[in-house]
């Protein structure tokens, strides 16, 4: 039997039941024949093979299909179907001449009534009857947004940015930042030292006479509930702000910490960030060092503001000893 | 998706082959159960990451947190050139009060929950996104890995969130209609439901083997100590591991191969097994040696995505 004689048989038995029953009564009969008869293999129900109807595996298997490269041509296109059918001397060559099952004939129906089953379910669902020019537009759209998000990845690994990625990365912000896939700023290796490498400890000095400095780690913050990591980032921001000189970024930062140390009952009247000692990939020990630190000052209208600390560099030299 | 390798690569035949492996691979049809169980799944991380980020974002991004208003403008480069601060759209930036802050935690959370039910479809999952892109796009730089895949994979699942098995399984048990492994809903057939679960797999195959990269550009891959410096920064479980520890090398070297074994792994729909036992691997990693919850539970979602490669294998 020709796949078309499938094609006209499950379209005409549609065709009656629609003059006596409504047509999703039938598809509800017909759906109960093919979940009872269909092998027991769930693997089967589960991705849409089910819907591949054994014409279409028969189909396949011959060597004739295999020769005419159409076994590649997708589980349960109905476009595919129409070009088979189109063909009945190709079919009537590769439909192996033996009488098919009732079951095997439900299976077939069942490809049809999938297929079909799909084209309602979505308005553009439905492989066989997703145009052509939608597939190409959407292909276009798929290929674009994975070169995009290859292309964040990638400049996020790579050790020297190259100056194409970044102009592209640029030009194409419209798109990666509102929707969220812009996330060159979320580190992909686990230790995240893209920023900077060392970890960061704030200190606070409570009194500006006293010459103690006491450990901040950010109380409050959340830690056993992922705060602490998101702490360490803060502070890796903090350290990549000082040693690019931004005073103004690491200022406002050390500002918002100075707030919120106030908020919670804590009067910091100096604070300091400091790269901890660590040790290098070879085994060098660094020693820690002071990557910012200032003093708060109150102003007259309520304001806070900071004094950085001058740098050991630039005291003024001993000219002479009376 | 197959091609013939008997093809030639000058033949015609070979790029008509790679056109319909392609339109295979993206628009055939399948049934959205996979999705259904991803949004679960997804549905369930994101009730957890909400209700953490009720525990960090008022005691951080209100007027008085740890990264307030100004620092934050700062930080995404408001009013610089380039920076792309236009796009970064969020209620925190405008409304930083503490009952926003909550309010933002708490309807994601909500959300969330309807999400795992099944309720709204794709515009609760929408919803989720939206909340959680707020808190993201306040603090960029505070995002954790985990986050961004949970955005994308919220993304990729609105465009199909599979059914509501909840609702089904009531239809069924109050009469009248069938059950759902009996008769399955009008909307269970589509190519909504292939294309968001490969865009979910392809996404993560690029994250998997470009995060492997990432790790190999930087030496404490190489030479064993990354999870030292992870422990010695307070992740993971494992106490802090001194730099020369075999135990500190094999975890390191482990983790970096096994983030490589499940992209393999998983783009070859027959070893399903050693992918399921690869990803496993990786998310017991991600939580015992870099102290990542979130990104295991990320790892276990993504490998559900995969269900239906399995399936047709």
């Amino acid at each position: 039997m020709l796949e078309s004689d499938y094609h006209y048989k499950f379209q005409s038995r549609t065709t009656l039941a629609t003059s006596s029953l409504t047509v999703e009564r039938v598809r509800r009969i017909v759906r109960q024949i093919l979940f009872r008869t269909r092998p027991s293999n769930p693997r089967r129900s589960l991705d849409g093979v089910c819907a591949e109807s054994v014409l279409d595996r028969n189909f396949r298997s011959s060597p004739t299909a295999r020769n005419g490269k159409e076994a590649n041509s997708g589980r349960m296109s109905p476009k595919s179907s129409n070009q088979k059918s189109s063909n009945p001397s190709l079919a009537g060559q590769v439909l192996p001449d033996r009488k098919i099952g009732l079951q095997q004939e439900t299976q077939a129906l069942g490809s049809h009534f999938a297929a079909g089953q799909s084209e309602s379910a979505d308005g553009i669902a439905g492989s066989g009857k997703m145009g052509g020019l939608l597939k190409l537009v959407l292909s276009l759209v798929l290929l674009f947004h994975f070169s995009v998000i290859g292309l964040i990845y990638f400049s996020n690994n790579s050790l020297r940015r190259m100056p194409w990625a970044d102009d592209a990365l640029q030009a194409i912000q419209a798109y990666t930042i509102p929707l969220g896939w812009y996330t060159e700023l979320a580190p992909m290796s686990l230790i995240g030292s893209e920023t900077y490498e060392r970890p960061v400890e704030v200190s606070i000095k409570s009194d500006r006479e006293s010459r103690v400095w006491n450990s901040w780690e950010g109380s409050g913050t959340g830690k056993a509930v992922g705060g602490d990591a998101r702490w360490r980032r803060l502070m890796q921001v903090a350290g990549a702000l000082a040693i690019n000189d931004d005073e103004e970024g690491i200022g406002l930062l050390a500002l918002s910490l100075v707030a919120k140390g106030k908020a919670e009952g804590i009067g910091i009247e100096a604070i300091r960030f400091i790269g901890k000692q660590t040790t290098s990939a070879d085994g060098q020990v660094i020693e820690p060092e002071t990557l910012f630190e200032a003093t708060v000052v109150e102003l007259d209208d309520g304001e806070t503001t900071l004094v950085p600390a001058l740098e050991p560099t630039r005291t003024v030299p001993v000219v002479g000893k009376p | 998706m197959t091609l013939d390798r008997s093809d030639k690569p000058w033949t015609l035949e070979f790029y008509r082959n790679m056109a319909r492996a392609w339109d295979t691979f993206w628009f055939s049809s399948t049934l959205n159960t996979v999705n259904t169980t991803v949004r679960i799944a997804l549905g369930l991380v994101m009730c957890l990451q909400f209700l953490l980020h009720c525990q960090w974002v008022p005691n951080w991004l209100t007027g008085n947190g740890w990264l307030n208003e100004s620092v934050g403008r700062y930080l995404i480069g408001q009013g610089m050139e380039g920076t792309g601060s236009e796009y970064r759209w969020s209620l925190l930036y405008v409304l930083g009060s503490n009952g926003v802050t909550w309010g933002v935690c708490l309807a994601g959370l909500l959300a969330s929950v309807l999400m795992v039910i099944g309720y709204g479809g794709r515009a609760v999952v929408l919803l989720v996104w939206v909340f959680a892109m707020m808190i993201h796009q306040r603090s960029p730089w505070l995002t954790l890995p985990a986050e961004t895949l949970q955005i994308a994979a919220l993304l990729y699942l609105a465009i199909e969130p599979g059914v509501n098995r909840f609702a089904a399984s009531r239809a069924s048990k109050t009469g009248g209609n069938l059950g759902p492994q009996e008769e399955p809903s009008a909307t269970e057939y589509g190519v909504l439901s292939n294309l968001a679960m490969r865009c979910m797999q392809v996404h993560w195959i690029l994250w998997l083997v470009l995060a492997a990269t990432s790790m190999l550009s930087q030496v404490a891959w190489w030479n064993g100590t990354a999870a030292a410096v992870l422990s010695e920064q307070g992740a993971g479980m494992m106490g802090v591991l001194t730099r020369s520890s075999l135990w500190g090398q094999l975890a390191t070297m482990g983790l970096l191969a096994v983030h490589f074994s499940t992209a393999i792994f998983l783009v070859n729909r027959r070893s399903w097994g050693f992918a399921v036992i690869s990803s496993a691997l990786l998310a017991i990693g991600l939580v015992v040696i870099a102290g990542d919850w979130m990104m295991g539970g990320m790892v276990i979602v993504f490998l559900l995505a995969f269900q239906g490669n399995s399936r047709s294998g």
